[in-house]
């Protein structure tokens, strides 16, 4: 079972301190539309402060929304979804959990038992491959270790949808690419629908069914591209034409928008995650 | 190998109280200082000795300990609960916050004659001025707690569909547990500082009334005891407060440098 999301005329607006400490109405998003398929897995790219978290933080339940309307499999979001699952980009691990407890969290939240928790965290410890780490604390782990145990987490209490909130930009490189061959495969055994919040064109590509480009704030979607590239997709996809073709349409649509989001520095550089070297990917094919 | 070194760390750090202690003995036994002003401490000791075997000892000693210690536990349980409540509640805090901060510099003992007045010359009224001293650093450590726990952790908690109970008790407290056992360490001190204050006004036993009545009827060996015994359970409460500590935040092991 996967869940559709459909956003409609979705506006957010708060107030926040500017620079000078004086308050300013901050309007995150207006005239936002987007339809989440059952089952597909969607990006939501945009330049930083676009309000593509924003959306995220509303889709989650954690905030509430000015205006319009968001349904989940056609019922009214109210309050926190109970059947989705969030991964923050900062982990968000309890420090004071082994990691097998942190996966336990959700399943303790709903009651189930003791035993039943250990096993079925155990299950997920290994499905994200870190068997055998159960018994750490999360300050004695690296942090690509740190988002696989969040994304166990959010999948132990087996969630109808996923929703990812630059889960892999803390990360290196390589670390990064390792994490989003090991989602898409996670992705394929347990068939959620994701939704995944990214500023990076090549991430969003390779793992995505589709792209809602952002524009600048206020946000909203300013167009929708399909990745029809083929499934399961290696690393070295990357280096294809079709993927560099997707790219460069994909920066067409974003590039002003960055622009915008940037200025007054015209070198969007942040947006470019582009130009890793081959040998980082190859090198994380073995791992 | 390994001992080696050990064993001289150890010389290392108990030659300053080896001298200090060299330094005392042989400074009234030489008469530089006069023996009826300063005992040296094989007097002292000798004294420790006559006052255990005449169970006076532990008549004083468990008088203060039972002081104390009620303070301090009702100190905790009362500072860590409202502490609680306060962080949480932001408008509470703010609403209260003013007056809180004119009580914690209302030092405990210039209340002491109030307390007194109200509880009366018996155990309730020190009890009270021990209570006072060590409230403050448990509540307002524990404050500082709660409204430092990480947002995200928050988020991500109720993210899983956690109730205000769960948050409370599985996420705000763990996360804020550092902070308030710093209080509860601090609140030692205080505690044993109101305890001597106390013990020395209108008290007939505890560690703090041999103290100042041994130097009224003249028992300076016994009066140094009384010092030397107070400074002993300062050092006993401080060793099981951070003994706890270290049991309850154990997970925090090897991350001492971010703490």
């Amino acid at each position: 079972m996967s869940s559709s999301i459909v956003a409609r005329d979705l506006r957010m607006e708060f107030t926040a301190q500017n620079e000078s400490g004086r308050a300013e109405r901050v309007v995150a998003l207006e005239h936002f539309d987007l339809e989440v398929r059952a089952g597909e897995f969607l990006s939501v790219l945009g330049p930083s402060g676009c309000g593509k978290s924003t959306f995220l933080s509303i889709l989650a339940g954690l905030a509430e929304k000015s205006g319009g309307s968001l349904l989940v499999d056609g019922q009214p979001l109210e309050g926190i979804n109970a059947r989705q699952g969030v991964v923050f980009q900062g982990y968000a691990l309890f420090p004071w959990r082994t990691v097998l407890e942190n996966i336990e969290v959700g399943l303790e939240i709903r009651g189930v038992g003791k035993a039943e928790r250990r096993e079925r965290a155990r299950e997920y410890l290994e499905l994200v491959g870190l068997g055998g780490f159960g018994a750490r604390y999360p300050h004695e782990i690296s942090g690509g270790m740190k988002q696989r145990v969040a994304i166990a987490r959010a999948l132990v209490y087996e969630p109808e949808v996923l929703l990812m909130d630059e889960p892999f930009a803390a990360l290196d490189a390589q670390t990064r690419e390792i994490l989003q061959a090991e989602l898409l495969r996670i992705w394929d055994a347990r068939k959620k629908t994701i939704v995944f919040i990214t500023h990076s064109l090549d991430e969003a590509i390779f793992l995505s069914d589709r792209i809602a480009v952002m524009t600048h704030r206020p946000g909203r979607v300013k167009e929708i591209l399909e990745v029809p590239l083929p499934r399961p997709r290696p690393a070295e996809l990357r280096n294809s034409e079709e993927f560099v073709h997707l790219r460069q349409r994909a920066w067409e649509v974003l590039k002003d928008e960055v622009r915008f989001a940037s200025a007054p520095v015209p070198a969007p550089t942040s947006i470019r995650a582009a130009d890793w070297p081959a040998s980082a990917q190859a090198a994380e094919i073995k791992g | 190998m390994r001992l080696l070194p050990n064993l001289s760390g150890l010389l290392e750090r108990s030659l300053g109280i080896l001298a200090f202690v060299l330094l005392w003995e042989l400074l009234p036994r030489s008469g530089l200082v006069s023996a009826a002003y300063l005992s040296p401490p094989t007097a002292v000791l000798q004294a420790i000795w006559e006052l255990a075997s005449s169970g006076l000892l532990f008549k004083h000693l468990e008088a203060s300990l039972y002081r104390s210690l009620a303070g301090l536990l009702l100190a905790i349980a009362g500072g860590v609960s409202l502490g609680l409540l306060m962080g949480w509640f932001a408008r509470l805090e703010a609403l209260v916050d003013p007056l809180l901060q004119l009580f914690r510099q209302t030092s405990a003992l210039a209340l002491f004659p109030v307390f007194i007045l109200f509880f009366g010359i018996g155990e309730l009224s020190k009890v009270a001025i021990i209570f006072w001293a060590s409230f403050w650093p448990i509540l307002l450590s524990t404050i500082s707690g709660v409204k430092q726990v990480d947002k995200l952790l928050i988020d991500s908690a109720r993210s899983m569909g956690a109730s205000r109970a769960f948050l409370f008790a599985k996420v705000v407290l763990p996360a804020a547990a550092p902070s308030i056992f710093t209080g509860i360490r601090l609140a030692g001190a205080y505690c044993v500082t109101a305890l001597v204050a106390a013990e020395m006004i209108g008290a007939h036993s505890g560690l703090g009334f041999l103290t100042l009545n041994s130097q009224e009827v003249f028992q300076v060996p016994s009066m140094y005891a009384g010092i030397l015994l107070l400074a002993l359970v300062g050092l006993l409460l401080n060793f099981v407060l951070a003994l706890i500590e270290r049991r309850l935040t154990r997970w925090r092991r090897g991350l001492r440098h971010h703490a």
